[in-house]
């Protein structure tokens, strides 16, 4: 009986150690499902949908230049997944793609002894790892990085640190990604404090800021399917999937903190620091968006 | 004594120079507004609108409306949109550039001649 009784309550235990373990991300699940659902519905059919979504958009415009209806997974393209002209130009220019060169560095860097004689496969034995960056690390009780852990990796085999956002650092992410690709971003919120980080990231995400009083929601959420000059303004749903990215401006690789940072100045505030404590909270809030979509980095943008 | 004549045309000069000075101060502040318009560094507004009767600037936005029939909206109204447009659309994506200190009160009636001057109702 008493056996009984124990058995009972180390279940209910068990059982509600588990739905407790399950709560910390139900309020994020809930904002995901809106997020993706305000995409998909937003491209289901923009001409008949065009008061709601695109007042100012004229019809003749979205007849010639719009692609629709969208896919979940379509999403991982930017302003390509609904902007043609845009779609067309880099159909062109990733039948060489841009970023193949620095990917190979970063796959030579990937394989070459530290002084030490081990290499980067001492810490990611495999590679097939960035679908669950950034995660968030109870132990520490902080976000990391994938570059955090690449310039960990590197201090712990005696190593400097690499610059963040760009050269080397975007070469070897590159490769993690590549190996990554197809994989299927997965970011979970494992206590309490995570889902404080992902609520604080959120509300970055929301916040007017800068002299423009302008927020990341307003031009990729609310303005995504709309220019800003030329410029076609890409969906927040999916906008991690194709990162390290081979931007044209940049000539070069450059990280998703590097794109972050960059739109934050944009608005006119202050440059934040590559991986500060808001710029981290902002990339788990982003990428926790595109939970479930497929790898696809690194890719090209304008 | 008085030469009520040459009086009388020396007003009349006077007042018809200073119509042509307005005519031509009122150009140049029509100018200036387009510049402050379509410039990056300053109002960017061409970033988000397309404008009725300028078809020629390039690469204009579509997030905010194609501006039109201005010239039949009170001065106050375009200058108080610019200033601060959450005033009467608290969630509107156009930033307050105005109350921002980014372009000065000087430039916004700059913007405000402009459009007036451009965007006519038939
Ligand atoms: C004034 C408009 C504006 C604001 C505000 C803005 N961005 Fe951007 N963002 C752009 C433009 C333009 C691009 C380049 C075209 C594109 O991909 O949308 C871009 C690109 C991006 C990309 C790359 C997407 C891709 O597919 O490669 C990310 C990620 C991004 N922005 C995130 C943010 C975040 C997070 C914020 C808020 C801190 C923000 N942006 C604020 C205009 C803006
Ligand atoms: C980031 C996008 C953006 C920028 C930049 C922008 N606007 Fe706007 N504008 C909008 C949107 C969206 C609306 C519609 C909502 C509203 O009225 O606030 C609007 C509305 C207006 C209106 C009211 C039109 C009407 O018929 O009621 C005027 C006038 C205007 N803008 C002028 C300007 C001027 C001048 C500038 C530059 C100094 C500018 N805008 C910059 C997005 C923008």
């Amino acid at each position: 009986m008493l056996k009984k009784l124990i058995k009972i309550a180390t279940i209910s235990m068990i059982s509600s150690t588990i739905v407790f373990a399950a709560n910390f991300n139900a309020q994020a699940e809930k904002d995901r499902k809106a997020f993706v659902n305000y995409f998909l519905k937003k491209f289901e059919n923009p001409i008949a949908n065009r008061a709601k979504y695109f007042p100012y958009v004229p019809v003749a415009e979205l007849k010639k230049n719009y692609i629709y209806p969208l896919k979940f997974q379509d999403f991982q393209d930017g302003p390509m997944s609904w902007y043609r002209p845009a779609k067309e130009q880099f159909a062109e220019i990733n039948d060489f793609p841009p970023y193949e060169i620095p990917l190979d560095d970063g796959k030579e860097l990937f394989k070459k002894p530290f002084a030490n004689g081990k290499t980067y496969s001492s810490c990611f034995p495999n590679p097939a790892i960035k679908q669950n960056y950034p995660y968030y690390d109870v132990h520490r009780d902080e976000i990391v990085t994938i570059g955090m852990a690449i310039n960990e990796c590197r201090v712990i085999n005696g190593e400097k640190p690499l610059k963040y956002g760009k050269g080397d650092i975007a070469k070897v992410i590159a490769y993690l990604a590549d190996k990554s690709r197809g994989q299927k971003i997965d970011i979970k919120i494992p206590s309490a404090n995570a889902a404080k980080a992902y609520e604080a990231g959120k509300k970055l995400f929301y916040k007017q800021r800068g002299y423009l009083s302008i927020s990341c929601n307003e031009c990729h959420v609310q303005s995504t399917g709309k220019r800003i000059r030329a410029e076609a303004l890409s969906p927040a749903l999916g906008s991690t999937t194709e990162m390290p990215v081979y931007r044209l401006k940049w000539g070069g690789l450059g990280t998703l903190q590097r794109r972050l940072v960059g739109c934050i100045k944009d608005t006119g505030s202050e440059k934040p620091k590559m991986q500060s404590k808001p710029v981290k909270e902002l990339a788990y809030f982003l990428t926790y968006m595109s939970n479930g979509m497929k790898l696809n980095g690194p890719d090209t943008r304008k | 004594m008085i030469n009520v004549k040459k009086l009388l045309a020396l007003v009349i000069v006077g007042t018809f120079s200073a119509t042509v000075a307005n005519a031509a101060s009122n150009e140049a502040l029509i100018k200036e507004g387009r510049k402050v318009f379509v410039t990056k560094k300053l109002g960017n507004c061409l970033a988000c609108h397309a404008v009725q009767g300028d078809p020629s600037i390039p690469q204009t936005g579509t997030i905010g409306p194609k501006l039109a029939n201005l010239d039949t909206y009170p001065k106050e109204y375009i200058f108080n949109k610019i200033w601060n447009p959450n005033k009467t659309v608290p969630d509107s994506v156009m930033p307050p550039q105005g109350k921002s200190h980014k372009i000065s009160k000087h430039q916004i009636d700059a913007l405000v001649a402009y459009l007036q001057a451009t965007t006519k109702s038939k």
